[in-house]
């Protein structure tokens, strides 16, 4: 389990987050929605190591994780993706996958310097993995020797997530996924995250498109102002009269 | 607070927007290697031709300089770490590798190896306090460094000797064969760049290099995947120092009698214009415009008003119309020329 507890965070003059807890297992799809402001991408941020939080303490399956460098968090099996897309532009599609294969990396610097057997042998099963999470995510072959940063906007969402899903996380925290995405790609990134979820994999998902969150989330955690006001399952949230005052009246039918 | 600016998340440019401008296509590694192995076979053609020492020199100068070229290569143009004091790790590379060989009579080679040692070390650690800079930032911090250096250089006399009388060292040889008539170190020379760009390449074609490219496209997504941003740029920083010191040792067994003005801000902004003329991502490019900006002053020897005007105008015509440098202008063109044969 991802156990977020007693988060605080401060700047400046604004409490960013008050005492935020959150709790995700892996093998389910795990929302935390609010209105802009809430303060779900600085949670997002103390979680994966980029914020450092003021209070409280981040569990990953047990094992102590506030206050690791984003390295070192990605190291624990924590990975994400950013709400500002974060693409390796210049690198070919596949390449910038392969990086993503980076902490499983077993040779050491001097062999890749002087370029071993072993080195060839490791890269070719990076490629290997990378081809397979682009077509696991629906990435066609043709982009894939393209540049990353001249694919289509939807196409490197879809990149970022086969980059972060080739860390082999046990988490993957995701930053606004559907955003900019139409309908159906939405519709389609949805089945993807169940996929993850049957996999295994805990599903961390901050969204503003509530249909998808409805739709993929086993449990739904409502933030406002820095502090969560709910939690619970899609129709319960729905129900709970806080959240629709707070957020989901103004934006849901 | 944000622990280190490099993962500001705010920021959407990547690290670097000179470096950035390059594009880099994923097969294009290979026809890099091809091309260093080519200009590797041409050198030794070229040296043969060479009619008299002094063209004969200039070569082996220009392959001295390549190899501290490669090293900003790696640094500038994979990940994004601008250095305008490369010459402070060129003097260094020099004085050490001429003391020890004047001061502790050591064999010239090993002299050199911990020149070159030295030098690494000097980058690593000045990287970790440059890791936090970019962009202009890190450009007037490792100036200030180059500065810093070259008031060393010309003051610590008793080891370096000064502007004046400077310092010189004995022939260089190897067990005692003397390799020291241009021929000979020539090809000690050309084993070095060898070796220095064959490094360069496998940083190149493998994770490492693919590693640094992350952090200079996105330093925050490079941490998500696991890489060690400051590690990093500690472990590019200490490799161009260690290239940059190599190509100062043997600089001085070139030269034989050197005084600080070599190593001042000047050669640092030579060693730049190589690697921005010759393209940014690619060791075989560092090797060309190193090259080019050696031998260019040369030819033009009896313009000697028009040289700095020639120069100036192609330097500013390639950045117009070949932004990420000469031999990536060639490549691509070359790329556009098969392409229309098949059509």
């Amino acid at each position: 389990m991802l156990a977020i507890r007693h988060i605080s965070k401060r700047f400046g003059g604004l409490q960013a987050l008050r005492n935020v807890n959150v709790e995700a297992e892996r093998s389910r799809v795990t929302a935390v929605i609010g209105p802009n402001g809430a303060g779900k991408s600085t949670l997002m941020n103390v979680i994966s190591g980029f914020i450092a939080a003021d209070e409280g303490s981040v569990d990953v399956d047990g094992t102590r994780a506030l206050g690791l460098a984003p390295h070192r968090m990605c190291a624990t099996g924590v990975a994400r993706t950013f709400q500002n897309l974060q693409m390796f532009s210049d690198m070919s599609t596949v390449e910038a996958v392969v990086t993503g294969r980076t902490r499983h990396r077993k040779t050491s610097l001097i062999a890749n310097l002087l370029m071993t057997p072993a080195v060839h042998r490791e890269e070719g099963e990076a490629f290997d993995a990378a081809r397979e999470l682009l077509r696991a995510m629906g990435v066609p072959e043709s982009f894939w020797t393209r540049r990353a940063g001249d694919l289509p906007y939807g196409m490197q969402r879809r990149v970022e997530i086969a980059r972060a899903l080739a860390t082999e996380p046990g988490y993957l925290l995701l930053d606004e996924p559907a955003a900019g995405l139409n309908d159906s790609e939405s519709a389609a990134l949805g089945e993807v995250l169940l996929k993850l979820a049957q996999q295994g994999i805990g599903v961390v998902l901050i969204e503003h498109d509530i249909e998808l969150v409805m739709n993929v989330s086993s449990r739904i955690f409502v933030m406002d102002a820095g502090t969560v006001i709910a939690d619970g399952k899609p129709a319960e949230v729905r129900a709970n009269p806080d959240v629709i005052a707070a957020y989901l009246g103004e934006e849901h039918e | 607070m944000i622990r280190d600016p490099n993962l500001d998340l705010t920021s959407t440019t990547p690290a670097s927007g000179a470096a950035s401008k390059a594009k880099r296509a994923s097969v294009s590694v290979s026809a890099d290697r091809k091309l260093t192995l080519v200009l590797m076979i041409v050198f030794p053609i070229c040296a043969m031709l060479a009619t008299n020492s002094f063209y004969k020199s200039v070569l082996v100068f220009a392959m001295i300089n390549a190899i501290a070229a490669v090293g900003l290569c790696l640094m500038l143009g994979f990940a994004g770490e601008i250095s305008i004091g490369q010459a402070a790790f060129y003097g260094l590379g020099a004085y050490v590798t001429a003391y020890l060989a004047n001061q502790f009579h050591f064999e010239p080679v090993l002299a050199i190896a911990i020149g070159s040692a030295v030098a690494m070390a000097i980058g690593w650690g000045i990287s970790r306090p440059l890791s936090r800079l970019h962009e202009h930032y890190l450009a007037m911090a490792t100036l200030a460094f180059g500065i810093i250096m070259y008031i060393v250089f010309a003051n610590a006399r008793p080891f370096t000797g000064g502007l004046d009388p400077g310092t010189s060292v004995a022939k260089f040889a190897i067990l005692g064969v003397d390799l020291s008539s241009m021929d000979r170190y020539f090809w000690v020379v050309w084993l070095a760049l060898g070796l220095a760009s064959l490094v360069a390449g496998n940083v190149a074609a493998t994770q490492v290099g693919r590693s640094l490219l992350a952090v200079k496209m996105s330093a925050p997504a490079a941490a998500s995947v696991g890489i060690d941003v400051v590690r990093a740029k500690a472990f590019v920083f200490a490799l161009g120092a260690l290239l940059t010191g190599l190509s100062g040792g043997l600089y001085a067994y070139f030269s034989r009698s050197f005084n600080a003005s070599t190593f001042g801000i000047g050669y640092s902004i030579e060693l730049l214009m190589m690697v921005v003329l010759g393209s940014l991502t690619r060791v075989s490019g560092a090797i060309v415009g190193a090259f080019i900006i050696t031998i260019l002053p040369v030819l033009f020897e009896h313009f000697e008003d028009y040289k700095t005007l020639v120069f100036g105008i192609t330097m500013v015509l390639i950045m117009k119309f070949m932004p990420s440098g000469l031999v990536e202008g060639l490549f691509s063109l070359g790329g556009r020329l098969i392409r229309r044969k098949g059509d």
